[in-house]
């Protein structure tokens, strides 16, 4: 009887709390919808990335993600238009470059402020680029032709170089090219900008950074040079969501804006949401799986060329990238100048790869591969292992192994080429609008290995492109010539399976106008350029 | 007694060195290059080579132990070589969400687990009893990291009341600033009042503190049961009931006081098991706690966080222990000493 | 063996515990698709949901789940026994030693368990899983190095009060030689804990195993282990649920098969253990 009255008693309490629960979760699904009201109706625009949303808070040292936001914190002298091929004015409102291309002057902007009130000038633009030349840090390479730099009057500066080389474009990069207040920068130091601070120009300003939650929140600089006529954003939040599938549901319910890397299996769930639009726009970024010129069968050239017929492109095109993908022709990736349509295309050709592996004497194959990528790829993981089953029809055995980058790397400089990889996953993308490192830093020999994890060595190869390099200033006709016959050979060799080259796939509001993707400035939203509109 | 708590705490010292240099070795032998990992992957060899220098990387390994050691003392442990920061920081950024996370489900588990305890103790062998023992094995058998997304599919996909994780939606963050005094968002929210943001952590804090609490709720019924089951065989309880005292005040006022103890100090060693729970569950969660941490600087190889990490949890454990113990003792002078 | 299935939850854990070990060994045959276990692939058949033809659906490389999760039981239960096993060659012939012979081997022996049982095992094999390269031997000899302390110090425990009894104090008396003290008497008087605990944690270690592989850190993709393929489904569980939800099925099913066996045995076997 006493029990039955404590039983009752535990019962009530449990059925209380269930009920609480229900009713909770009744009102929260009430409540959801109402639950973003604008407060005080500021127009806040979300970027969710996947993964951290800065490493580098100087903009002399970045290099990573944080491009995303620096973009909308910081300016440039130029912008490089993907679409025209041109650098339009930003900071600089014009430029003129002597004949031999070693003599570039810029004018520079009147009338623009710093987030901090100074004003920006020739000064601004000499310090900034030096600090960062001199610095070694990031994308300081960028400025490796730099001579000298001097001011020519307040807001004229000038730049003097090594050799010819598209200085234009390097000032329009995407980091490495940022100009920073000198007043504020040396007073406050390294270390305080590193603690989420910046003096930029740019249309937004700091105003809130967590670093456990990797969420910063921008807010309108009220004297920025072009003005906030029309309509723009008043906030703009970025935050880290690594998990695929909250990024999409946050998207979905209308709290973010604009996010990537979402796996297109879902992007393909999506495209029947009226609420949301993916852009899709052709990047500069493609797959390559560098081939060990330097090691046992591999430095055959036909096991090599037999590989590169077993990779079932389409399939991988089709299944794996879902169609947001192109196979690639040579390593000059579609769009970007240098790129030539009419350069050979290896396709899956079983019958051919079996006649070269047999002509090379490994007709029953025998051969064991390893591939390597980097750990968390699905794409990489997904076309590593279609290319493991059309190798195996080949009697040849590939491990496809996920190793982190760092692993991954320091295999690929093992010091004896035969404890090395057989072939090397990855991505490139240029730094700035420039072809030149598809071909130099991926296939020019190098002492000691860097990035020609190819290990491919063709003097012939390495004489074409450096003269490709040294007449991009002057004479870009003869350059692209130059990369045409220096792709020719690479392919020829198959010093790489060229995969593909990779769409970017934006899924944002629907409500959410004025992003237009540049390949060159990767995964930024120039956010001054968007506004909000019905919904 | 002085004794025995001098060598108790003389072992936790011992423990605490031992966990370090086993999270160093390991950390530093991982073939992987924390110098190329620390200038990003588009550096050249010199960034590369200076980064080396930099973070002395480039002195013989017994030196990099022995500055380690004396940082760690000093309260220097190091910076994170993926985030730049230093791992101590970055730490203590991570913590509250944690906390928070882990006494939502200690909460949790005694809510549940001592109720279901009992009642499987009273019915011993009934149909609650073998509920309670499939439900109690059950929770200690189901992987974390997929009940948390069932939880997901059920509660965000199907029925659309919970949030898939995050711990507060932005919009409500901006609308209602929160003024943050421990960093546990529920626990500030309710202080200072700010109901919209309580509303919004408790159910983001819903799914993620379930999921965690399911292995704690399974050993604190267990424990429940067993220690209530122990106790009502005593003589005492029997006395009591031969008094005619009703069942109801023998159970709850004598037995369950009684048989508490044993529960309280499982409860403490769940509390250390679940911080490594966490480390499952958070990532699934985007709960940004340290488990979450960890987890990505384990994917990222950065020796820096994992050592840090590893220390502070090992310390965690070995003290959480060492507090048992001690107060075990304290409280039953019949425990050997040795 | 009787008392121990009259009780049905236990006869239950028996039961899927028998039905695993014959569906590991058998998995060939059982298996629609063995070859996607080995790392075959069927792109236009990806993702399709469950159906006659591949009852627990396809998943992201048109691989027939069903097959992967069938040949994913050989995985955790060889994991298991080979952790198991050696856990016990190490842990065990240690704990005897260092409990009967006592002194500073004892102390030295403890002083390294308790600093190695300091760490949460899950954290301890993650670390060396993570300064390892990660696959499947790596997470195996991880959970090994994380799992041996337990059994010495069990081990250690039965041998100090066996030490300590009349019996043994004879036999030394008589002069029979340690080691044969050891393995006659101290071993057989130890046995009862030590599979009792085994088989609770035969458990926990296909949980350990399945928990590495989902951070990553385990086995690596094609190798059809279930806690790989919960973590590889995670970017569409939400559309394609069943790539997610039938390999952790099974972990579950596992684990909770031996946690019952374990359960039932403690019971039968010991049953003043009160352990949890």
């Amino acid at each position: 009887m006493h029990f039955r009255r404590y039983w009752a008693g535990m019962l009530c309490v449990t059925l209380a709390g269930a009920l609480a629960l229900g009713a909770l979760a009744g009102c929260a699904k009430k409540a959801a919808p109402a639950a973003p009201p604008a407060p005080s109706k500021a127009e806040v625009a979300t970027y969710v990335n996947n993964s951290e949303i800065i490493v580098f808070w100087d903009p002399s040292e970045s290099g990573s993600n944080e491009i995303i936001a620096l973009n909308n914190i910081y300016e440039t002298l130029l912008y490089y238009n993907s679409g025209t091929g041109e650098c339009d004015p930003v900071l600089a409102t014009s430029f003129q470059v002597s004949p031999d291309g070693k003599t570039w002057t810029f004018d520079i902007r009147k009338g623009v402020k710093f987030h901090c009130g100074h004003a920006m000038d020739a000064n601004a633009v000499k310090y900034s680029i030096e600090r960062t030349k001199n610095g070694g840090k990031g994308a300081s390479w960028l400025w490796d032709p730099v001579e000298a730099i001097s001011v020519l009057d307040p807001y004229k500066v000038e730049f003097k170089l090594k050799f010819s080389s598209p200085l234009d474009v390097a000032l329009a990069a995407g980091y490495g090219a940022h100009i920073m207040c000198p007043v504020c920068t040396e007073a406050k130091g390294h270390d305080y900008l590193l603690q989420g601070h910046a003096f930029g120009t740019g249309p937004y300003m700091i105003e809130s950074w967590k670093q456990a939650e990797q969420e910063l929140v921008l807010t309108r600089f009220p004297d920025y040079w072009r003005g906030w006529q029309g309509k723009h954003f008043d906030k703009v939040v970025f935050k880290t969501v690594p998990e695929a599938a909250t990024r999409r549901q946050i998207l979905e319910a209308g709290q973010a804006d604009f996010t990537e890397m979402l796996p297109y299996e879902m992007v393909k769930a999506m495209e029947g949401n009226p609420k949301i639009h993916i852009e899709v726009t052709p990047s500069y970024q493609n797959m390559l799986g560098l081939i060990n010129t330097q090691k046992g069968a591999l430095k055959d050239k036909r096991v090599r060329q037999a590989i590169c017929y077993a990779v079932p492109y389409s399939d991988i095109i089709q299944h794996v990238m879902y169609g947001y993908a192109e196979q690639s022709k040579g390593v000059i990736p579609h769009g970007l100048w240098g790129h030539d349509e009419n350069l050979f295309q290896y396709s899956l050709d079983l019958d051919k790869a079996r006649a070269l592996l047999k002509e090379a004497g490994y007709g029953n194959g025998g051969l064991n591969l390893v591939m390597t990528y980097v750990a968390g790829d699905e794409n990489e993981r997904r076309a590593g292992e279609l290319v493991k089953a059309k190798l195996a029809e080949l009697g040849i055995n590939l491990e496809v192994r996920g190793m982190p980058w760092e692993a991954q790397w320091d295999l690929a400089k093992a010091p004896k080429p035969e404890d090395r990889q057989d072939i090397f996953v990855f991505y490139w993308w240029p730094d700035n609008a420039n072809p030149q490192s598809y071909l130099s830093r991926v296939f020019m020999w190098q002492e000691p290995i860097h990035f020609n994890l190819s290990y491919y060595k063709n003097p012939a190869f390495d004489a074409l492109v450096q003269e490709g390099i040294e007449w991009a200033g002057a004479d870009r006709a003869r350059t692209i010539e130059c990369y045409r016959k220096a792709q020719e050979m690479i392919i020829e060799d198959a010093a790489a399976i060229f995969f593909f080259d990779q769409s970017y796939v934006r899924p944002m509001r629907a409500s959410f106008k004025g992003f237009k993707d540049n390949p060159a400035y990767p995964n930024v939203v120039f956010f001054y350029n968007t506004y909000r509109e019905g919904e | 007694m002085q004794r025995f708590i001098t060598r108790r705490l003389a072992l936790t010292l011992l423990v605490l060195w031992g966990t370090a240099t086993i999270a160093f070795v390991l950390a530093r032998v991982v073939p992987s290059d924390p110098a190329a990992r620390w200038v990003g992957p588009r550096a050249t060899l010199e960034q590369v080579e200076q980064a080396r220098k930099e973070l002395g990387l480039d002195q013989p390994l017994y030196v990099q132990y022995y500055r380690y050691m004396r940082g760690l003392l000093r309260g220097d442990w190091g910076v994170s070589i993926r985030t730049h920061q230093p791992v101590i920081q970055d730490m203590l950024g991570h913590l509250p969400a944690s906390l928070e996370l882990v006494l939502a489900s200690m909460i949790l588990a005694l809510l549940v687990g001592i109720p279901l305890g009992v009642a499987s103790a009273i019915k011993k062998d009934r149909a609650v009893d073998h509920l309670g023992r499939v439900l109690s094995i059950g929770a200690v058998s189901l992987p974390p990291f997929w009940l948390a997304m069932i939880l997901q599919l059920v509660f965000f996909k199907w029925l659309g009341l919970l949030p898939l994780g995050r711990r507060l939606e932005t919009a409500v963050r901006l609308a209602h600033p929160l003024r943050e005094i421990t960093g546990l968002y529920s626990l500030d929210a309710l202080v200072t009042g700010n109901w919209p943001v309580l509303w919004d952590s408790l159910l983001h804090l819903a799914l993620p503190a379930v999921t965690l609490a399911s292995y704690t709720i399974g050993v604190v019924t267990r424990m429940t049961r067993s220690s209530l089951l122990e106790v009502l065989n005593e003589d005492y309880i029997r006395a009591a009931r031969s008094y005619g005292l009703p069942e109801r005040v023998v159970v709850l006022r004598y037995a369950l006081k009684n048989a508490i103890a044993p529960t309280v100090t499982v409860l403490a060693l769940c509390l250390a098991y679940s911080l490594v729970g966490t480390f499952v569950i958070e990532a699934v969660f985007a709960w940004p706690g340290l488990g979450y941490y960890m987890a990505q600087s384990v994917i990222a190889v950065d020796y820096t966080a994992i050592i840090g990490c590893t220390v502070l949890v090992a310390a965690a454990y070995a003290l959480l222990n060492l507090g048992v113990d001690i107060v075990h003792a304290l409280l039953d002078p019949r425990i050997s000493l040795g | 063996m009787r008392r121990l299935l009259r009780n049905p939850l236990t006869a239950m854990g028996v039961a899927v515990v028998a039905a695993l070990a014959a569906l590991a060994v058998l998995a060939p045959l059982v298996a629609p698709y063995p070859e996607h276990a080995a790392g075959a692939v069927d792109p236009v058949h990806k993702l399709l949901g469950p159906s006659p033809a591949h009852p627990f659906g396809t998943d992201e490389l048109g691989r027939d789940v069903l097959s992967r999760v069938l040949y994913g039981a050989r995985i955790s239960l060889a994991v298991g026994v080979v952790v198991q096993g050696l856990a016990l060659v190490i842990g065990v012939p240690l704990g005897l030693v260092a409990g009967y012979l006592g002194g500073a081997v004892d102390e030295a022996l403890m002083r390294v368990t308790d600093v190695m049982l300091a760490f949460p095992s899950l954290l301890l094999a993650m670390v060396i899983c993570a300064a390892l390269k990660p696959n499947l031997a790596n997470a195996t000899l991880a959970i090994t190095i994380a799992w041996w302390p337990w059994y010495t110090r069990l081990a250690r425990g039965q041998a100090v009060s066996v030490r300590q009894s009349g019996y043994v104090r004879a036999a030394e008396a008589l002069g029979v030689p340690a080691p044969v003290i050891i393995w006659r008497h101290v071993l057989r008087n130890s046995l009862a804990p030590i599979i009792v605990q085994s088989s609770l944690d035969f458990g926990a270690i296909v949980l350990t195993l399945s928990s590495l592989s989902f951070l990553g850190l385990g086995a690596q993709s094609p190798t059809p282990e279930w806690g790989l393929m919960v973590s590889l489904g995670r970017n569409f569980f939400l559309t394609d649920w069943w790539v997610v939800v039938f390999p952790g099925m099974a972990i579950f099913a596992t684990v909770l098969a031996f946690n019952l066996v374990g359960d039932g045995l403690r019971e039968a076997l010991d049953p003043r253990a009160r352990r949890v």
